[in-house]
């Protein structure tokens, strides 16, 4: 029965980031004075690219954002059954590479200056939640995210923290939006695909966002189900609202200030979580 | 007015050909809170293959002309071509000059044109949904066609 909930929700999974992502775009035009767009705008931005067919560069290209979804999907899917974390961190970052390697296989250099740049935030993320993952293992003595202990963030709150700047820098946004910073290099990796693929490579972005924000709702897990949609919810709403805030608020940064700033405070802040579990655990305390 | 997908979220492309920046003024005031184009789904591309709607302000010169064909060839099917204000849409005082080829229509076919010198961010609007009724023609034809 479990099983037949998850492959449900994973389906939904379009759905519900697209209307999160339409929460945060009326939030931000809120916040900017305007009225904003309808919460579903997201959904039919990906509606219309997936309806166009779109002008194709290079086979290759379109191989390996095909190949990014279906990395990304089955990673979302590995977490939502109640499976492997590392596995699914593992799968997604391998898709996340595949958006890399599909903006290099084309000539623009607005592409090639995209894809690097997208490599510097990978380089910037993935140690820290590969930290956090690992972390999450320590604290409950498996990586099944079923038999995770309950509200993780009792135990590892500067880890939950120290997710906040990858989820940001993960949703292409301001300070962090490097990668596809639209004034500056126009889209970045996406420079190149229009139509339908550029469509697929959206929907490759979002179940990576399930996955990200996956392990982040993960901290938050309490043992009565109610109980732990309601938590859940409140958790999201209010970090959509804080990313919109943190957005709106700061300016880019450039690719090395996010390095040292997500290798520097968000590791450290990660580390320091770890020793403290540990000298508790140890009984020093 | 609108219903389907595509029609609720065009995706615009402002292509300067040799405008007295006039009207390019009055397309960026539509982004502001005032206008808030946003709220029907338009959000400003400065990248062809990514755009549904090419906004095209000033008198082609000779110089732009081939520019302006490439950038119009990069846009994906099913696309549009709004002429705003006069000098796109007739070439205006500039028709003659020894480096302007005239209006937007000797370069690309033009869709929808929006007089005013400048033209009015209240004509863009209904400039732009005007292209977008058009798109349903647009798409049928493609269908014949394939």
């Amino acid at each position: 029965m479990e099983l037949i909930i998850s492959i449900f929700l994973w389906a939904l999974i379009p759905l519900i980031v697209g209307v999160m992502l339409g929460l945060d775009r009326i939030v931000t035009a809120r916040m900017q004075g305007r009225k904003g767009p309808s919460v579903l705008q997201s959904i039919r931005d990906l509606l219309k690219l997936l309806g166009k067919k779109g002008s194709m560069v290079n086979r290759s290209q379109v191989a390996f954002v095909y190949l990014a979804l279906a990395l990304q999907a089955i990673a979302a899917f590995i977490l939502i059954i109640g499976s492997d974390i590392l596995t699914a961190f593992l799968l997604s970052g391998a898709g996340s590479f595949m958006m890399v390697v599909a903006a290099l296989s084309v000539r623009s250099p607005y592409s090639h200056l995209g894809a690097h740049r997208e490599l510097v935030q990978i380089m910037a993320t993935e140690p820290v939640v590969m930290l956090v993952v690992l972390s999450m293992g320590y604290a409950s003595g498996s990586f099944i995210s079923s038999n995770l202990e309950g509200a993780l963030v009792l135990t590892l709150p500067l880890a939950v923290i120290a997710m906040v700047p990858t989820l940001l820098i993960r949703l292409e946004k301001s300070p962090f939006d490097i990668a596809t910073a639209h004034s500056e290099i126009v889209s970045g990796p996406y420079v190149e695909l229009s139509g339908r693929t550029l469509g697929i490579s959206k929907l490759a972005h979002w179940y990576e966002l399930v996955v990200m924000f996956g392990i982040f709702l993960l901290f938050f897990s309490m043992s009565d189900p109610i109980l732990d949609v309601v938590v859940k919810v409140i958790v999201l709403v209010t970090v959509v609202f804080a990313i919109a805030l943190i957005d709106n608020s700061t300016a880019r940064l450039t690719r090395w200030r996010m390095l040292r700033f997500s290798l520097t405070y968000c590791l450290g802040a990660v580390m320091l979580n770890l020793v403290i579990l540990y000298l508790i655990n140890g009984g020093v305390f | 007015m609108a219903t389907r997908n595509d029609e609720l979220s065009p995706w615009i492309l402002h292509f300067d050909t040799g405008s007295c920046n006039g009207c390019d003024i009055e397309i960026w005031s539509l982004l502001t809170p005032r206008y808030d184009i946003e709220r029907f789904g338009m959000i400003n591309k400065g990248n062809p293959k990514h755009a549904d709607i090419l906004l095209v302000t000033g008198p082609v010169t000779k110089k732009c002309a081939t520019r302006l064909k490439t950038l119009y060839d990069m846009m994906p099917d099913p696309k549009l071509v709004v002429a705003c204000g006069d000098c796109a849409s007739t070439g205006a005082p500039f028709v003659g000059c020894y480096n302007v080829c005239g209006g937007v229509d000797s370069v690309i076919p033009v869709d929808v044109y929006v007089p005013g010198c400048a033209c009015r961010p209240e004509v863009l609007i209904d400039g732009v949904v005007m292209a977008l009724q058009k798109w349903n023609e647009k798409r049928t034809m493609e269908e014949v066609k394939a």
